[in-house]
């Protein structure tokens, strides 16, 4: 069971696309069973998942999206939009109503401008311009409420949704070790390295 | 083999080459098309135009029951050509398959996709024991976030994309006006008329509002339109003088 009672994961939409933010860590109840995981998951070149739940299904379904996104741009000839898949999630995570996929997914993605959907577990879709999912969804939320605006640049949204992480991660015990940042724009999709994390980090603490 | 079965006995089974490589049935099939009433798909600047021949079998026959082309979906429709019946069953499954794509993915399934799955069910009737193939072509046509697009699938399952085609017996015809006549950047009432001159010349009576069939959908807005018989009737009146007529009426006045 990897996040269903740990992890802060959050999504927003920006003037050129969305960001993708989640902490690093994996808990087992008051065990920190890992702190290197990787939660921020790329289906496409133009769509990414950020994910909570239990790490075998999450796995599997995200192979699954992986597979039917990739099949879907091949039978239609064109790219899949983030609405597509993320109705198709929903019929999956509905079919399986009564034996559950245990993953809440924050999809997000790219066509002619950036969405974000938050994603439940039995297949209930939600878009919004910022979403957050987990334990510390609280504290990301407080953050999130107060800092986002529309049409945000890229530099600013990414610098707020490490804002509502560190929130999370000094609020929440099951949330820590770190931040991943992935941003998807009409140029692609982009993973930050540790470094480029480092250093929108420090850029808060010097802006601020 | 003077005395032997047509085609070698090669036309028994539908799965069976021949030693040439040909699959009879298939071809047979493709017979059915060929005998089949005229049918035309046209794209123009605002969208497309699909007209059919519908010689009614008697006058006593309720015009308006007898459909030759059928409405997929708000934005795509079908002109056939060939065993009208199985026409209909692939009707029923494109029906379907669209509305399951709605279902999957929230947004309307592109014509060239609707048009595969077609041609996947096509060419399923010509490798598997105990079925015939589909004596159908169809003329698919619609809009979608690529715009106006017209596809031809045959019983082989074979598909091709056109900017003007026809089925049935008139396609000879019909093609060679296309390929001299059709300019894409012609409005749909030019294109509606354009269709319904061409299609005239491939009927055996006379064309009135009740023998042909016409559908539009445009590209703004991509609705599915039945041109009523009074809308017909109206273009039919606009059509120039029959060129044959024309003809006639020069050497009469040479005498």
């Amino acid at each position: 069971m990897e996040n269903k009672k740990g992890t802060t994961t959050v999504a927003l939409v920006f003037k050129d696309g969305v960001v993708l933010a989640a902490d690093k860590r994996v808990s087992l109840g008051y065990m920190i069973a890992h702190k290197n995981a990787k939660k921020v998951l790329k289906i496409t070149d133009f769509i990414g998942v950020t994910t909570a739940g239990s790490v075998g299904d999450i796995q599997s379904l995200v192979g699954l999206l992986r597979a039917e996104a990739k099949l879907y741009e091949i039978k239609n000839s064109k790219k899949m939009s983030p609405g597509a898949l993320a109705k198709l999630t929903s019929a999956v995570l509905q079919g399986q109503r009564y034996y559950p996929i245990m993953a809440w997914l924050v999809l997000a993605g790219v066509d002619k401008e950036g969405h974000v959907y938050s994603i439940d577990p039995i297949g209930g879709v939600s878009e919004d311009k910022m979403v957050a999912t987990g334990a510390g969804m609280e504290a990301a939320y407080g953050v999130l409420d107060d800092r986002y605006k529309e049409d945000m640049s890229k530099d600013d949204a990414v610098q707020l949704a490490t804002r509502s992480l560190q929130a999370a991660i000094s609020r929440n015990m099951t949330t820590g070790d770190g931040i991943s940042l992935s941003v998807i724009t009409k140029d692609g999709y982009e993973d930050y390295s540790d470094e480029e994390v480092d250093a929108v980090i420090a850029s808060i603490k010097g802006g601020a | 083999m003077v005395f032997g079965p047509r085609g070698g006995g090669y036309d028994h089974a539908i799965t069976v080459f021949s030693p040439d490589g040909s699959l009879y049935q298939v071809s047979y099939a493709a017979e059915a098309v060929k005998k089949g009433s005229t049918a035309l798909g046209v794209k123009c600047k605002d969208g497309i135009v699909l007209a059919v021949d519908k010689s009614l079998p008697s006058n006593l026959v309720e015009s308006e029951s007898f459909e030759k082309i059928f409405q997929i979906d708000d934005h795509m429709a079908t002109a056939s050509s060939g065993i009208i019946a199985d026409a209909r069953v692939l009707v029923d499954r494109a029906r379907v398959q669209a509305q399951v794509h709605k279902l999957t993915y929230d947004e309307e399934i592109s014509v060239m996709a609707l048009t595969k799955s077609i041609g996947d069910l096509k060419q399923m009737h010509t490798q598997y024991g105990g079925l015939r193939p589909f004596g159908v072509s169809l003329i698919v046509a619609g809009v979608d976030s690529e715009g106006a697009q017209i596809f031809v699938t045959e019983p082989s399952g074979a598909f091709l994309e056109w900017k003007a085609t026809a089925i049935g017996s008139g396609k000879p015809q019909a093609m060679d006006l296309f390929e001299r006549e059709y300019e894409p950047t012609k409005s749909m009432e030019e294109t509606i008329l354009l269709s319904l001159n061409v299609l005239r010349k491939s009927m055996d009576s006379e064309m009135t509002s009740s023998n042909i069939e016409v559908v539009v959908i445009t590209t703004e807005g991509g609705q599915f339109n039945r041109l009523t018989p009074e809308e017909v009737e109206s273009f039919i009146k606009q059509l120039p003088e029959d060129d044959e007529e024309e003809g006639e009426e020069g050497e009469e006045e040479e005498e």
